[in-house]
């Protein structure tokens, strides 16, 4: 039950704190996707089982909530979390760097599948925002932030990280 | 064997069956079970829309005042009397509370005088991936809203058209605004022989008027109106005006840049015209 609450509580402050981060700097150059973000230390910290369910989560809450096509964040949160998943075991997730790098790369990736999957999927013509390529930048730069607090956030719910 | 070869690949089994999952969710966008999902799951995410709203416009619908009763600011003896005795921080809130004022009672008035069926509705969210197409109300098909009415903002005391509703469900709506590259609006310009043409977006900030004569009277700083023909919008709303004109990429036409009339992003409450 504590690990339900648990999940349940980190998907909804996760997904508050991205709607007001929108709210305030979304397209700005200094939009930050902390759920992309958070996604990643899942898939980290526990593996690819979790990190694919909680970016699937995720990602069906911001499809249903933005205006665009459904399933296109659940598609790439949920791959981000399995690739991020996998490469556990490769990376010192522990080191503030790594986290930096590896979001920084993921998230260029997401960027690129995201605008192939919008001009395949979307009838309107893909609109480039040249605000979004910033956006890795600030997801590298507040990478090690989230990845603490949402480390000190399983330490208060005593919820050590389990691999699956 | 089995229960082991599950442990090891269940991950990948996970992630091909979500994958398909969502696919099928991009496949079928328009079908009314994923719509139905997606008004269920909005649910979460639009309290905190709501709420920003809210503190970014801080008059709600009960505190909005009637269009005859006079603002704070229009009494002697309120706000330049006592704004001495507020603090910095309170006579901001009053400079906000009165702009806000202000722009309710604008629309109030417009809606008694011109549309008393209209519906007012607030900005709940948008996208910021498609910040210059589409934007969701905080109204919808319970409070009386259907695809293609048309939308309206009030930008100094003017009514100008902003859009069109695309998508409606129980309590939320899409707009599509005009800066959308899919949008079309018959236009007109009043000061030069009533010239008729297509307003189109371009998914930025601007908007194109396309379709004018070679030989157009059309000139920099005329105001495009729109024309009401096919009847899809009231004629003689204002929608922008003419910033630059030149021929279109086949020479055939002159299409003109405009300014909208309303900023996108400047937009808190809007009226839904019931038609």
């Amino acid at each position: 039950m504590k690990k339900v609450l648990y999940f349940l509580f980190t998907i909804w402050i996760l997904l508050w704190a991205q709607v007001v981060s929108n709210h305030f700097l979304g397209g700005t150059l200094f939009a930050v996707q902390w759920i992309l973000i958070a996604v990643l230390h899942f898939g980290l910290r526990r593996g690819p089982w979790t990190g694919e369910w909680m970016g699937f989560s995720w990602g069906i809450l911001v499809d249903s909530s933005s205006l665009g096509l459904v399933g296109v964040h659940a598609i790439l949160y949920t791959l981000a979390g399995y690739s991020a998943g996998m490469f556990r075991r490769q990376l010192d997730a522990s080191k503030p760097w790594t986290q930096t790098i590896f979001t920084w790369m993921v998230t260029l990736v997401y960027f690129v599948l995201y605008l192939l999957v919008e001009r395949f999927f979307s009838i309107n013509e893909g609109t480039f925002q040249w605000a979004c390529l910033t956006v890795p930048i600030m997801n590298a730069i507040v990478a090690p932030l989230v990845f603490f607090a949402l480390d000190f956030w399983a330490d208060v719910w005593d919820m050590k990280p389990i691999e699956h | 064997m089995d229960w082991e070869l599950y442990e090891r690949y269940r991950s990948t089994v996970l992630l091909a069956v979500l994958l398909f999952v969502s696919s099928l969710f991009l496949a079928f966008q328009k079908t009314s079970s994923v719509q139905h999902l997606r008004a269920f799951l909005v649910r979460f995410t639009l309290p905190p829309q709501r709420l920003l709203v809210q503190i970014k416009s801080p008059a709600s619908e009960s505190s909005i005042p009637e269009p005859n009763e006079p603002a704070a600011d229009t009494v002697p003896g309120t706000i330049l009397d006592i704004g001495s005795h507020f603090s910095g921080e309170e006579r901001r809130r009053i400079q906000i509370l009165t702009e806000e004022n202000a722009r309710y009672r604008d629309l109030f008035q417009i809606r008694e005088s011109k549309w008393p069926g209209a519906i007012v509705a607030h900005v709940a969210g948008r996208d910021p991936q498609r910040w210059f197409q589409e934007i969701v109300l905080d109204k919808g098909k319970e409070d009386g809203l259907k695809a293609d009415f048309p939308v309206l903002a009030i930008v100094d005391g003017r009514e100008t058209l902003i859009g069109r509703i695309l998508e409606v469900s129980a309590h939320v709506s899409k707009v599509m605004l005009l800066q959308d590259s899919l949008s079309e609006v018959a236009a007109t310009v009043p000061g030069a022989n009533g010239e008729d043409g297509v307003v189109e977006g371009t998914n930025s900030h601007e908007l194109v008027l396309k379709f004018l004569d070679r030989g157009s009277q059309v000139k920099i700083g005329d105001l495009v109106v729109t024309s009401g023909l096919g009847n899809a919008f009231p004629s003689g709303v204002p929608i922008g005006w003419v910033e630059g004109l030149e021929p279109d990429p086949r020479q055939l036409f002159m299409q003109a840049k405009l300014r909208p009339a309303a900023r996108s992003n400047q937009i808190r409450v809007v009226l839904v015209l019931v038609l």
